[in-house]
């Protein structure tokens, strides 16, 4: 079962950028954490959420393709997860164009 | 003297360089995969930062990014354990509610329509359905629905902390049960 995404922090929305640069490509924990300068402590329960939530699905390398490596772990975006990210990313974008300061995102409060 | 100076210049020289090696290579891979353990065993993050360490991470990063790992994997895995068990729980009752409706569907409408119970249902019950539609192969339909029935029956029965059925047995199952009771 799915669970919807209770917490959207700002580490979020930077692994969200990053994924939505190529929605279609497959993406690594590690790469994505290189990328957004989210730390692998954050990274890896937020790729969690997004899982459980049905924004990304996961698949393992075939093994036996990296000479004998054991088989990293691959995510890419699913469609829900590019609609919901890019509309949260375009919430998140509105204030900062109105030149509001927000720290933290606005989503999910009345 | 001067010679073996350098003689233990060298044999100095590469035993550093052999820690050196075994801290930035060979530690950190026994390291992660001691983390991994707080993860449950059929948890897919054990074999993925076990595959990032390997492939992945920079000699410079490893140790940098150990430390980061080593406090998610205590939070998280021992969450997803704990999880897990909760899971098992759930998986029981809830496969044998499923077992129920596909025996009722099976009265009702045939395999076809205890087939499109399964697909409509992935994950929870599915190994128990399919493991029934192989037993069917090999039975004539009456005894198969009876070797369900007698299935279902010992789970219900093992699921001791339920008391009662989880879940609404179909028509006359129990009824059926009764008879048999009553006829041994």
């Amino acid at each position: 079962m799915l669970r919807p995404m209770e917490r959207v922090s700002t580490s979020l929305l930077k692994v969200g950028t990053a994924l939505l640069a190529s929605p279609h490509s497959v993406h690594w924990g590690y790469e994505l954490s290189r990328s957004t300068g989210v730390r692998a402590g954050t990274m890896y329960p937020i790729l969690g959420r997004m899982l459980d939530s049905g924004w990304l699905h996961d698949g393992w390398e075939e093994p036996g393709s990296n000479g004998g490596r054991p088989p990293r772990r691959y995510y890419r975006l699913t469609e829900v997860g590019i609609a919901e990210l890019t509309s949260l990313l375009a919430a998140r974008s509105v204030p900062r164009s109105n030149g509001v300061k927000s720290a933290r995102p606005q989503v999910g409060r009345a | 003297m001067m010679s073996a100076l350098a003689s233990n210049w060298t044999w100095s020289a590469l035993a550093m360089l052999v820690v050196i090696l075994f801290l930035v290579g060979a530690l950190p891979v026994y390291t992660v995969r001691l983390l991994v353990k707080f993860y449950p065993p059929d948890d897919p993050r054990r074999a993925e930062l076990v595959a990032e360490m390997h492939q992945a991470i920079a000699y410079r990063d490893r140790w940098l990014w150990l430390f980061e790992t080593a406090a998610v994997a205590s939070i998280e895995g021992v969450a997803a354990r704990v999880n897990a068990r909760r899971f098992r729980v759930h998986r029981t009752t809830r496969t044998l509610r499923l077992l129920g409706e596909y025996l009722g569907l099976l009265e009702d409408s045939g395999l076809d329509g205890a087939r499109e119970l399964a697909y409509e249902t992935p994950n929870v019950g599915l190994d128990i359905i399919f493991l029934s539609s192989e037993e069917h192969r090999r039975q004539a339909q009456d005894e198969w629905l009876a070797w369900v029935a007698s299935e279902l029956r010992s789970w219900t029965q093992a699921c001791s902390d339920c008391g009662e059925a989880p879940f609404p047995l179909p028509d006359g199952l129990q009824e059926r049960w009764r008879a048999q009771d009553g006829s041994r």
